[in-house]
């Protein structure tokens, strides 16, 4: 069968992998895929509680390679979708709990039952990087439009190349603020694609939304009003083949309630 | 060992070959007496050290067996005394491969480099002729046709050509010229061994930092240049100059 092997990276943390995740894998379930996400940041999991499933935990990645349990009976069914599953990280232990090859073996099982494995990699190029990274075929790359998140996805990107394996990458850039794109106070897209050099999969807008929906336990794109969860909704549908033409980020100022409004905040 | 002398003096004129590449520095140690191939490595590393340091490099040992002991000493040599970092040991003797994989270091039989090529031929020789080199006295080149990102390093003793942009965060050095085409953001270090009349291209010269010889060069801070054209950096009166490029056509 063979099911697509995607990780989700960055480098630097705090960029918004985790949440990109969790969204990224209900947008696509909600499209009918079957999706299993793996928590591989080991002793700092997080993609649980986003998902909302923490008090499901029984077994996790480390108990099904050091074969403490089956694999199966460390997965948890999402609470709404049947087709969505996650394989948690512990909370206890470190990266070196599990090997590269242990993954490669865990995401091989994971082929059979799924569409789509959905890697969630922790901060970092050490020994999270490698394991997240040794079975996928591709990347997502999240970053933020300033420079130390660009920076770091950059080294990121050259380390993916480095591999022997070919990966398709992805560049997702999260956070944006349109208003200040437009007052030339943040970097724009263009900016960080002229470093990167990947294809663009998103541009996500920085939203109160996600803060919000995730302290309530509900994801973006299951939010009626989250402009950040339409704009994942978008990416996921991008993953799956659709042609969805990029949203502009700001409406041209050709208003007359515009111009007045630029009358006044001009220097 | 003195009834062997005339066959040790034919070896030990085996040179210790050193390449570069994107991958990192080769040290290729050839047959010969291990004490007295130390010693010649040791000099040559201290000869260039500015060029030499913070370098990563596998070591094709060939022939050579080792003990426990001799290797530990060598490999300590290379990481402390002349701050090599070590990636890769190759040995064609299965203990001294052993030993190499208890320092955690990647082993195999022989280099790859070491395997398609003959040793050193092409790289040695001057392919051009009756053309006198004005900045850097050797005429190796390296190609590389990407872009160079963060982390990424290119160490050269020769010049160095990159058809593609360098990125913040990564670095050139090259004991002759750095010639890009493309945007340099990085850091390039051309004229590592000291030689100060190496220079810098660029078709759009945005460096970080730039490094002749020993003469260091930062970035102005201001930004938005109209039109990037192709400038090239060199050294005047002991400081780092910029300015566009003119090919000159002497006859």
């Amino acid at each position: 069968m063979g099911a697509r092997v995607i990780v989700v990276t960055s480098g630097k943390g705090g960029v918004g992998k985790t949440t990109t995740t969790a969204n990224l894998g209900t947008a696509l379930a909600n499209l009918g895929e079957k999706v299993v996400l793996i928590d591989a940041d080991i002793g700092l999991r997080n993609l649980d509680l986003i998902m909302g499933l923490e008090n499901r935990i029984v077994y996790d990645i480390v108990d099904v390679v050091e074969e403490r349990c089956k694999l199966k009976q460390a997965l948890i069914r999402d609470k709404k979708l049947n087709n969505l599953a996650l394989l948690p990280a512990p909370q206890t232990r470190d990266k070196s709990a599990v090997t590269p090859e242990q993954m490669i073996d865990v995401c091989k099982e994971l082929e059979n039952d799924f569409d789509i494995i959905l890697i969630d990699c922790p901060a970092g190029i050490e020994q999270g990087f490698q394991n997240a990274t040794a079975a996928a075929t591709e990347a997502l790359i999240v970053t933020n439009p300033e420079v130390s998140s660009i920076r770091d996805a950059d080294r990121i990107v050259g380390l993916l190349e480095s591999k022997p394996n070919e990966m398709k990458k992805f560049l997702i850039v999260n956070r944006i603020r349109p208003e200040m794109v437009k007052k030339n106070e943040m970097l724009n897209v263009d900016d960080v694609q002229d470093i990167l050099g990947i294809e663009l999969i998103g541009v996500v807008p920085d939203d109160e939304e996600i803060i919000k929906t995730a302290n309530r336990g509900v994801l973006a794109v299951n939010s009626e009003n989250s402009i950040a969860g339409k704009a994942l909704m978008d990416i996921a549908k991008r993953i799956r083949g659709e042609k969805i033409p990029f949203p502009p980020l700001f409406e041209e100022d050709n208003g007359f309630v515009d111009k007045i409004k630029k009358w006044f905040s001009r220097k | 060992m003195s009834n062997s002398v005339s066959e040790e003096e034919t070896e030990t004129l085996n040179k210790i070959i050193i390449k570069g590449g994107k991958d990192g520095l080769l040290i290729s140690i050839p047959d010969g007496n291990w004490v007295e191939l130390l010693q010649q490595l040791s000099e040559i590393l201290e000869k260039d050290k500015n060029f030499w340091i913070g370098a990563s490099a596998s070591v094709d040992l060939g022939n050579h067996s080792l003990d426990e002991i001799q290797l530990n000493r060598f490999y300590e040599m290379l990481i402390k005394r002349h701050h090599l970092i070590i990636s890769a040991i190759y040995s064609k003797d299965e203990a001294t491969r052993s030993f190499a994989e208890k320092l955690k270091l990647k082993v195999g039989k022989v280099h790859p480099l070491m395997q398609t090529q003959a040793p050193n031929i092409i790289q040695d020789a001057p392919i051009v002729s009756g053309v006198s080199n004005s900045s850097s006295n050797t005429s190796n080149a390296t190609y590389i046709k990407q872009t160079l990102r963060s982390g990424q390093t290119v160490r050269f003793d020769g010049n160095v050509i990159v058809y593609g942009d360098t990125n913040p965060g990564s670095e050139i050095i090259a004991s002759g010229d750095i010639i890009v085409i493309g945007t340099l953001r990085g850091i390039a270090h051309a004229g590592a061994k000291g030689n100060e009349n190496c220079q810098v291209v660029a078709t759009n010269l945005k460096a970080t930092q730039i490094r002749i010889g020993s003469v260091i060069g930062m970035s102005s801070d201001e930004k938005n240049q109209s039109l990037p054209v192709p400038e090239v950096a060199s050294v005047v009166d002991g400081k780092i100059y910029i300015s566009p490029l003119k090919v000159k056509r002497t006859g």
